[in-house]
């Protein structure tokens, strides 16, 4: 028996240890109240990269670089790689139905926890003035550091352009930047 | 000794045989089972995957501040289920929009009508109507992080409006993202939980408990009691029905300047 208690024992530890990995990996990064239940960049550089871009577009990308830059994350058009943006007339049918625009994580690192790159669409066919265009840059680097949306009842302090419409509002509150300088490694 | 010996090689190979013959069992029964799970595959194209690979996150150009102007907006508020999936048309854009030349193609779910809760005209929804649900770009499954792709054998409420662009009466698209409940036994999974049209399903809670929680499968939809969300359901039907509720008109700019490269749609034979 003595000789089997310490086995039972480490073949414990091996299981609860497997279990919680497993729980980890199955978990959605940062499943949490807030807006932080999205996945996460793997890092604080965003190297971003802009094809072809109307005016408009870069505005965007110019926002959502000073938005991001408030936060801990380093955002600069110098490099590439992180975040690919675009812009065109996408319409407004079909999966592009009242949609400005949309980020998703087109490549996410070995361990599928983290976001390696981005890519953002801004639909010309939608969005006005450049103030929109503005908005929507905001609100779509905003998810490329990890942010989901916020709502009324979730947004107590000045108004975050991750409220979906983003409508006129250009830039992260201090709650937003609280989530990425907690969120990203 | 050495019979002892054959004996016991033959008995090692009985236990591999057995062993190899009972993995491809299981390995048939799980082909089997996930088959039955996501029910229709075989509409599908073999290379076009029945589950999304990529969520995107998206950024819209009005909220529909209540069910009730969801539902006045919509052509049709359907309950239904999921019988099938099928591959739609397909959108190209420009060159340079960062979509491959082959396009975004729609994915359609196939729905049997089971009733029709609101209709805008007032006649009764088809008693099977498709949905575009997401899309495949390259192969690949894309879905709304809010609304993550339903699946054949699932039942829920719909809300939808016209696909234009199909030119039937049969081919639907969701008003909003916000626009459908699956109802998994006594839960209402809401999608796009963010959205002021489930307010009040925030708002009153019964037993002095929340009802509205995160989906743990989807964090971008939550999970509420069914028959709250029916009774919230029926009750904006009823507002839209008597003209309480007024549909929210969206802005509807051109789709493209004629001067620009304007997205081009083919529809496909969906073989129905």
């Amino acid at each position: 028996m003595h000789a089997i208690a310490p086995r039972s024992t480490k073949r414990r530890g091996v299981s609860i240890a497997v279990l919680a990995l497993a729980m980890t990996w199955l978990t959605p990064s940062g499943a949490q109240a807030g807006n932080d239940d999205l996945i996460d960049p793997d890092n604080h550089a965003h190297h971003i990269d802009r094809n072809s871009l109307t005016a408009n577009g870069r505005a965007a990308v110019a926002t959502g670089i000073y938005q991001l830059d408030r936060s801990t994350m380093n955002a600069t058009l110098s490099g590439s790689g992180d975040v690919e943006v675009y812009d065109a007339f996408y319409g407004n049918s079909g999966f592009w139905n009242n949609l400005e625009g949309y980020a998703d994580c087109t490549d996410r690192t070995w361990n599928l926890l983290e976001c390696d790159v981005w890519r953002i669409r801004f639909n010309d066919t939608n969005l006005g003035t450049e103030a929109d265009w503005r908005s929507c840059g905001c609100h779509e680097f905003g998810h490329t550091a990890g942010l989901s949306h916020r709502s009324a009842s979730n947004d107590s302090q000045a108004p975050s352009c991750m409220r979906n419409p983003a409508g006129t509002l250009r830039a992260l509150d201090n709650h937003d930047l609280a989530v990425i300088r907690d969120t990203v490694d | 000794m050495a019979h002892l010996g054959k004996v016991q090689s033959r008995r090692q190979w009985i236990a591999i045989t057995v062993i190899v013959i009972a993995l491809a069992v299981i390995l048939t029964w799980a082909v089997v089972a996930a088959r039955q799970v996501t029910g229709m595959a075989t509409d599908l194209p073999a290379d076009l995957p029945t589950t999304a690979d990529r969520s995107i996150v998206a950024s819209t150009d009005a909220e529909y501040p209540t069910l009730d102007a969801l539902t006045a907006s919509s052509d049709f508020v359907v309950k239904g289920s999921v019988v099938g999936v099928s591959q739609g048309g397909t959108w190209t854009f420009a060159d340079d929009s960062g979509v491959p030349a082959s396009g975004q193609t729609d994915r359609l779910l196939r729905i049997q009508v089971e009733e029709t809760v609101f209709s805008a005209t007032g006649a009764d929804a088809p008693a099977e109507i498709f949905v575009l649900e997401g899309i495949w770009e390259a192969k690949v499954g894309i879905q709304h992080q809010a609304m993550p792709w339903a699946q054949p054998g699932e039942r829920g409420y719909f809300y939808v409006k016209d696909y234009p662009e199909y030119g039937d009466e049969q081919t639907f698209n969701y008003v909003d993202v916000a626009g459908r409940v699956l109802i998994r036994e006594d839960r209402a999974i809401v999608a796009d939980h963010h959205q002021r049209v489930w307010a009040p399903v925030h708002d009153e809670p019964a037993s002095g408990t929340p009802e509205l929680s995160l989906d743990p499968d989807s964090p971008g939809q939550s999970s509420a009691i069914l028959s709250r969300v029916e009774t919230l359901i029926g009750r904006a039907a009823g507002a839209a029905d008597s003209g309480a509720a007024k549909p929210i008109e969206l802005p509807r700019p051109d789709p493209c300047p004629p001067t620009a490269q304007c997205p081009e749609f083919s529809p496909a034979d969906r073989g129905d």
